[in-house]
């Protein structure tokens, strides 16, 4: 290197100083998951069209002689309403109505980024019926997976504040969850906070995964306590009882979810991640909230050494599990799997994909007999949930948004 | 490798790069975007770009794929001219370490005298002084020929050589 060179090197090291924060695994993991679906260009359709290409022709046929509205026959059953978690795509947008976070910006400036607008859209037309923002305020913003839904016309929400001045280290400062009751129409009827509920983070925390029972009185929280690890929270919202299991060091968990009662916590991850001696691969796991907590790497396994990019969710009942995984090459198979023996029971949804398989995420309704796949598909946005073996569309009809998470 | 055992092995890979590099990364990423908040989403999203093609990126060099991903999100964000980001609240009155006017006066400098490269000479003059990589490097990360980056490198060069301010403090760093 000539001496210009090192001179000038000098100086740019001095001018750019070292980053205020630290990029987290699971924060990258969290982008991944995000997909831009640009609903307006009709691209939306034409993915689902893609993606059912080549399965049975005769249930389209089905499908048109149900005759009348088409659209709404097709979403007989499932939820009316779901929540979807967005990154509003309009810089021009205004504050109200959005969520907005604080982040490091040049020398120290606070900017905001849009962030996490959270909108409850109709399932048949894609309508946006109502919108929630956090009570507190515009310190108050939500984490992409922290909703869940509670029952058909209820959400479980995480509201994270952030401090008032920017700090380079601190994430929150505190987290608060909220139930959101949406009525027939589709506003949001009541907002009320969950009792014993208000966690102070320490600082680095961030809530990125959340279920509860229907009636709300066990909370799962993934938490990410900022320091490349993560670990799952039970709360009794009644008692206050707090059972903590943590994760090793790099261990990444997501895809949540709870039986009815309460006494089956359902998720899948890695129990560590190829360090040193340990060699572990993906698994779907269980632990029981009753416990005490504990060690996250002696968990329950009920499925092992399954595809990296495997969701599952147990039923209410926790008889069963709908899990979704790829491969072998670029399949997509959604099936229903035995809680106890781990073996399938049935196959919902399967088909050979003409390109890469990523999931951004999976998720059922409080029932457990809906469920909404969100990824991509040969390069193609797909935000659909499964019926009778095919993907339908969940349209959006707001223009281009980013889905980073929906509950139902 | 069985694809099971080949898997988690490459979540542990990315997540020990991530761990590792993602400081690095910031950095670069200040000097093409001049903004920390925008930094931190460039890295970000060329991570989360990179995650997918892992398998493959990792048996070659995932340090050049990733600034390859980088430069070239940054660029489409320039000629996008948006990245999602706008200025809110007033400058916060905290008490900073240091010699606040001399990191102020480098930073600006080094700011200014960037912005006057063009996109390229910018990139690679980040890629081959500040990130110190090869020019073989450099130009697999740009996907240009090793001659382009010798001439594009002393284009880049002699242009911050006529940059006032930056030759003062560039003259300076040699007393």
């Amino acid at each position: 290197m000539s001496q210009i060179d090192s001179q000038l090197r000098e100086l740019l090291e001095q001018a750019v100083g070292d980053p205020p924060r630290h990029i987290a695994v699971p924060a990258v993991r969290r982008r991944v998951a995000h997909r831009r679906i640009t609903e307006a260009a009709t691209a939306a359709i034409a993915v689902v069209a893609v993606a059912v290409a080549g399965t049975v022709v005769a249930s389209h046929l089905t499908a048109a002689a149900g005759g009348g509205d088409a659209a709404t026959s097709a979403f007989q059953g499932a939820p009316r309403y779901y929540l979807q978690v967005t990154e509003v795509g309009n810089p021009g947008g205004t504050v109200g109505g959005i969520i907005t976070r604080q982040t490091s910006g040049n020398g120290g400036q606070p900017t905001s980024t849009l962030l996490d607008a959270l909108v409850i859209r109709s399932t048949a037309t894609g309508t946006v019926t109502g919108r929630f923002r956090c009570p507190e305020g515009v310190g108050w913003w939500v984490d992409t997976t922290a909703v869940a839904a509670v029952t058909d016309h209820s959400f479980m929400v995480a509201c994270m504040e952030q401090p008032a001045a920017f700090k380079p280290d601190v994430n929150t400062t505190q987290i608060a969850l909220f139930r959101v009751a949406v009525g027939a129409s589709g506003r949001v009827a009541a907002v009320a906070p969950v009792p014993n509920s208000h966690l102070a983070t320490g600082g680095a925390s961030e809530v990125v995964g959340l279920a509860a029972t229907p009636d709300g009185g066990e909370i799962a929280l993934a938490i990410s306590p900022g320091n490349g690890r993560m670990d799952i929270e039970v709360l009794n919202t009644v008692t206050g009882r707090r059972a903590l299991w943590r994760g090793p060091s790099l261990g990444d968990y997501w895809g949540l979810s709870l039986t009815s009662d309460g006494r089956e916590l359902v998720f899948t991850g890695s129990r560590c991640l190829g360090v040193g001696r340990c060699t572990s691969p993906t698994d779907i796991m269980a632990v029981s909230p009753a416990g005490q907590g504990g060690s996250l790497t002696s968990a329950r396994v009920i499925a092992g050494d399954v595809s990296p990019q495997t969701w599952a969710a147990v039923s209410p009942d926790g008889s069963t599990l709908a899990v979704l995984t790829t491969g072998p090459g670029n399949t997509l198979t959604v099936q229903r799997i035995s809680a106890a023996t781990g073996q399938s029971l049935g196959t919902l949804y399967s088909r050979a994909e003409p390109g890469p398989v990523s999931v951004g995420f999976f998720t059922a309704d409080p029932s457990g007999r809906y469920l909404i796949v969100n990824g991509t598909v040969a390069a193609r946005a797909v935000n659909a949930w499964i019926r009778d073996g095919r993907l339908v569309p969940l349209r959006a009809n707001t223009g281009s948004v980013d889905v980073y998470w929906e509950a139902w | 490798m069985s694809e099971e055992n080949a898997a988690p092995e490459r979540g542990a890979a990315f997540a020990q790069f991530v761990l590792a590099r993602e400081q690095a990364l910031q950095r670069t990423a200040w000097l093409l975007t001049g903004d920390w908040a925008l930094a931190e989403d460039l890295v970000q999203t060329a991570l989360a770009r990179a995650w997918p093609r892992w398998e493959r990126i990792r048996r070659d060099d995932p340090e050049i794929y990733v600034r390859r991903i980088m430069i070239n999100t940054w660029s489409t964000w320039r000629r996008r001219r948006w990245r999602g980001e706008r200025p809110s609240d007033p400058m916060p009155e905290n008490a900073a370490p240091g010699d606040l006017a001399a990191d102020t006066s480098v930073r600006l400098a080094v700011s200014d005298a960037l912005a006057e490269l063009t996109e390229r000479q910018r990139a690679v003059l980040i890629l081959r002084v500040f990130d110190d990589m090869t020019e073989a490097a450099v130009a697999q990360a740009l996907g240009c020929a090793i001659g382009t980056v010798k001439s594009t490198t002393a284009q880049a060069l002699a242009r911050l050589r006529a940059n006032g301010r930056l030759a003062d403090l560039m003259e300076r760093e040699k007393l």
